[in-house]
């Protein structure tokens, strides 16, 4: 089979992690489609959204694995965070438990990913400031602490989510660029399109082939 | 220039020409090489004239001896000239025409005097030429001293049409009573013996005439030509007397006789003072500050030249007898190497007389200081020239003055010349050569150079090829099965799925390494009866597709899901399935396929297939996360095995009824189109991505047995640690 068009030149992997109910999908699906998802049902296990960005003037298209927060699907998500070039790791402004969770899903975040991994920290509901539980500061404070980026987001207004991940996206881009991240490293969480692509991730044979276990 | 100027340039033209008129005759009278003398003598004076001076020289002296040739040459040089001075004059600015009507007037003059001179008699001594034409002249006068205005009229009707056909301007126009003649002289064989004779006078006689117009116009062109109207224009104040003066003296050699010698002389150094800066004018401003500075006195520096004339003369002559192959001076060498020029291309087109403009320039600056006092040292004139040059001595002094303010004013009109003579190059280049094409051509060597148009029409072309490129990309993506299949991100599901399998496969295998053998030899027939099920399903493939050869897709695919009990729904796979089942109802129920076009089609048929393949893996996905999720319930892990090789058997099997069926809705438009080639290859390739797209499920089935393993193995863990 012919090779498939591409119009994109690199895909990075993102993952978004945090405790249940922080609205990681609706960060997700405002980002993706730009629209707020009143009632979101929960995520069983990884959900998956797409987008092509540019930076640097280069298209990189977005590969968003948004897991699910529960408890219960812990084990199941850890499995998903290989080969993730970025993490967004959320917590709610409004409700100190799911900022109290954090270093647990840095923990995991930090030890099933490369060490390049770019981990952006994202205080979500941000609109909801009078119900605000954890401070601004203190939350920068943690992401300065633990060498992370951090924005207060809102999926419902949009609130610097473009941002969040586009900063993610922009780091990562400047990590290939100085050489810091090593593009034929398997867990680099990039791949890297030639202008005229080829299939990446087979079409036409097993997918079997990427990832042997080891 | 103002209108004033103009006319002030104009009246010191026409009151040149007659004062000029008067030289000729003189030098007519001559010898061949006095006459030679002569007409450089006069044409010096206008820088443009020089180089048409240098030639007609030579000529006149290759011809002398010749006759009838002589006469040849002289005519094509007289028409050549004329061309030439009709060129000149003919650019466009009024002053110069006003210019070239004085010199029709001239012309016209002379070749009266001439016509009688020579019928009157052969050997005519030069003061009854010089008295006949000072009759003519002080008609020409008269006329011109009504005003320059009527002039323009009355001879602006001659020039209008004369200015185009430059070549006719002196043969025609000039001998106006006597044109036959002339134009007979031009063409020896039609003429008689007498009329020859005659005619050679008046050729010579036009010659001259057509040299002091030259030398007018030489004045003209260089002083007041449109391009060069910027000197005139600094000059203004100082200098427009001087013009006028020294247009006098430039004609000088017409009124010599009785006519107003004081003018003559004022003239004369005024000329001479006035030619050279004008003619050497940027390239030798030194030159001549010292011809009018340095040296003291015109008359003396006349008188000096006297002797030295001759010689150079003579030299000049015999060298135009040599075949013009060793120029006698440097300065002479010019002038014949364009006097050669016009011998080689007697017949010129007008352009090329434009071309030889340039390069008359270049020759007055060269040889306009120094010659011009060897007019006046011909033999004839030697006394009448010393005679005036005592009045010139005087007058001199008193020009001096002027002239310092004229070479102050040159300093600057230096750089208008060099404007001036950049521009000329510039038009005459251009008219040979529209826009310089050819010189930008051969100036810059092409091959090298990229030019711009060609870099554009590249890069415009180029873009077409890439938006169309990206068209068909686009197109191309639309029908990409792999493409499709990662938007829908089946990529993405089955790539977690695998991610998911390889995890149970490690546990799996760290699970059977620390069970003890006991507990390992209780548990494999487990793990081989799950693995039984994922071969099985294969082979069964077959058998349970023909059985169900339109399968009620919905139903069953809830029935096995349900078996799971994992609590998924086929919500997805369901939608999916309804709406590919819906268009294709839809395209049946459409008699006329006009609307669907073949590539709609195939791209809705691989769409379909691409949607419904990603459906699938992600619901095995969703299956395998949910086993590793319920490994508490007592769920037989080898029945959901099963049950999940029947859905992959269901999911297989309603590809290939899709593929059929958009297959079937293709085929139905080959009937009615031409192009069955075309939707033969479409349907091969739905058939083509149907089977990948099964083995995508199955690969994604085959997947979940690590999964379904590792929950066995934990399963029957638990329920061992519970017990």
């Amino acid at each position: 089979m012919a090779a498939g068009p591409y119009n994109y030149s690199y895909i990075f992997k993102y993952i978004i992690i945090g405790d249940m109910g922080v609205g990681k999908s609706c960060l997700l699906h405002q980002f993706t489609e730009k629209k707020f998802m009143a009632d979101c049902p929960h995520t069983i296990g990884v959900e998956f959204g797409t987008r092509i960005i540019e930076v640097a003037s280069q298209k990189i298209k977005l590969q968003i694995w948004d897991t699910a927060g529960q408890e219960r699907f812990r084990a199941v998500t850890r499995s998903y965070y290989r080969g993730a070039a970025g993490a967004l790791m959320v917590y709610d402004i409004t409700r100190r438990s799911t900022y109290n969770h954090l270093s647990s899903w840095l923990t995991d975040a930090r030890n099933l990913t490369n060490p390049n991994t770019v981990i952006f920290l994202i205080g979500n509901k941000c609109d909801l400031d009078a119900q605000r539980d954890v401070t601004y500061e203190e939350a920068k404070q943690f992401a300065e602490e633990n060498g992370l980026m951090f924005l207060e987001c809102s999926a419902k207004t949009g609130e610097n989510v473009e941002d969040a991940f586009l900063d993610t996206a922009k780091k990562i881009y400047q990590n290939i660029q100085d050489g810091s991240l090593d593009l034929n490293a398997a867990e680099s969480g990039v791949q890297h399109k030639p202008a005229t692509p080829r299939n990446p991730i087979t079409t036409d044979q097993p997918p079997n082939k990427e990832n042997c276990s080891c | 220039m103002s209108d004033s100027e103009d006319e002030a340039a104009f009246a010191s033209a026409d009151e040149g020409e007659e004062v000029n008129k008067p030289a000729l005759p003189a030098a007519s009278a001559a010898s061949g090489k006095k006459e030679k003398a002569n007409t450089k003598g006069a044409a010096q004076p206008g820088a443009g004239g020089a180089t048409a001076t240098t030639k007609t020289s030579s000529g006149d002296s290759a011809t002398a001896g010749k006759g009838e040739q002589t006469k040849k040459g002289k005519g094509r040089q007289q028409q050549q000239k004329g061309k030439k001075k009709g060129k000149a004059s003919s650019q466009p600015s009024p002053k110069e025409d006003s210019k070239t009507e004085s010199d029709e007037k001239k012309a016209s003059d002379v070749p009266q005097t001439a016509v009688k001179q020579s019928k009157s008699d052969e050997d005519v001594t030069p003061k009854t030429e010089a008295t006949e034409k000072e009759q003519s002249v002080p008609q020409a006068k008269s006329d011109t001293s009504k005003s320059s205005q009527d002039k323009e009229k009355g001879k602006g009707d001659k020039s209008a049409g004369e200015d185009k056909t430059a070549s006719k301007s002196d043969s025609t126009v000039s001998p106006s009573k006597s044109a036959e003649v002339v134009q007979s002289d031009n063409e020896p064989g039609t003429t008689t013996p007498k009329k020859e004779r005659s005619a050679e006078k008046e050729s010579v006689d036009n010659q001259k005439t057509v040299q002091a117009g030259e030398v007018r116009k030489g004045l003209g062109a260089e002083m007041s030509s449109p391009e060069g109207q910027d000197i005139p224009r600094e000059l203004k104040d100082q200098a427009t007397p001087k013009q006028d003066e020294s247009a006098e003296k430039s004609s000088g050699g017409w009124g010599w006789g009785s006519w107003g010698t004081s003018i003559l002389s004022a003239a004369s150094s005024s000329v001479q003072t006035f030619t050279t800066q004008v003619g050497d004018g940027f390239t030798t401003i030194i030159d001549t500050m010292e011809s009018s500075l340095g040296v003291p006195d015109p008359g003396e520096l006349a008188q000096a030249k006297e002797v030295k004339e001759p010689e150079d003369e003579g030299k000049s002559a015999s060298a135009d007898g040599e075949k013009d192959t060793h120029p006698p001076q440097e300065k002479s060498s010019e002038g014949q190497k364009s006097s050669a020029m016009d011998k080689r291309v007697p017949d010129k087109d007008v352009k090329e007389k434009s071309e030889e403009k340039p390069e008359e320039q270049k020759e007055a600056e060269s040889s306009s200081g120094n010659s011009w006092f060897s007019s006046w040292g011909v033999a004839d004139l030697a006394k009448k020239v010393q005679d005036t040059g005592k009045t010139l001595a005087t007058k001199g002094q008193t020009l001096m003055s002027e002239g310092f303010d004229a070479v102050e004013n040159l300093a600057a009109g230096g750089i208008d010349v060099l404007e001036t003579i950049g521009k000329k190059t510039y038009s005459t280049l251009s008219e040979h050569d529209p826009a310089l094409r050819k010189t930008r051509e051969f100036l810059s060597p092409k091959a090298d150079k990229p030019n711009l148009s060609s870099v554009l029409r590249e890069a415009k072309d180029q873009a077409e090829i890439q938006a169309e490129q990206e068209k068909e990309n686009e197109e191309a993506r639309k029908a990409h099965f792999g493409t499709l299949f990662d938007d829908y991100q089946g990529i993405a599901h089955l790539e977690a799925l695998e991610m998911l399998s390889n995890q149970s496969e490690k546990k799996v295998h760290s699970l059977l390494n620390s069970l003890a053998s006991e507990d390992l030899t209780a548990i494999k027939p487990v793990l081989i009866a799950i693995k039984e099920a994922f071969e099985v399903n294969e082979d069964d493939d077959d058998d349970a597709d023909l059985a169900a050869k339109d399968q009620d897709f919905t139903s069953l695919v809830s029935q096995h899901l349900s078996e799971l009990e994992l609590g998924t729904a086929p919500d997805k796979l369901n939608k999916v399935h309804e709406m590919v089942k819906q268009w294709i109802v839809d395209f049946d129920a459409n008699e006329s396929h006009d609307s669907e076009s073949v590539k709609n089609v195939h791209q809705r048929s691989i769409q379909s297939l691409a949607e419904l393949t990603s459906k699938g893996v992600e619901q095995f996905h969703k299956a395998g996360e949910l086993v590793l999720l319920e490994r508490d319930t007592d769920k037989d892990c080898t029945e959901r095995a099963h049950s999940l090789a029947r859905l992959t058997g269901v999911l297989c099997h309603e590809v290939g009824n899709m593929a059929t069926k958009f297959a079937g809705c293709l085929n139905k438009m080959a009937e009615q189109e031409e192009s069955s080639d075309e939707i033969t290859a479409l349907v091969t390739n739905i058939y083509l991505e149907a089977s990948n797209s099964s083995t995508y499920l199955q690969d994604a089935f085959q997947l979940l047995l690590p999964v379904l393993q590792q929950a066995a193995l934990e399963h029957s863990i638990n329920s061992r640690h519970q017990s």
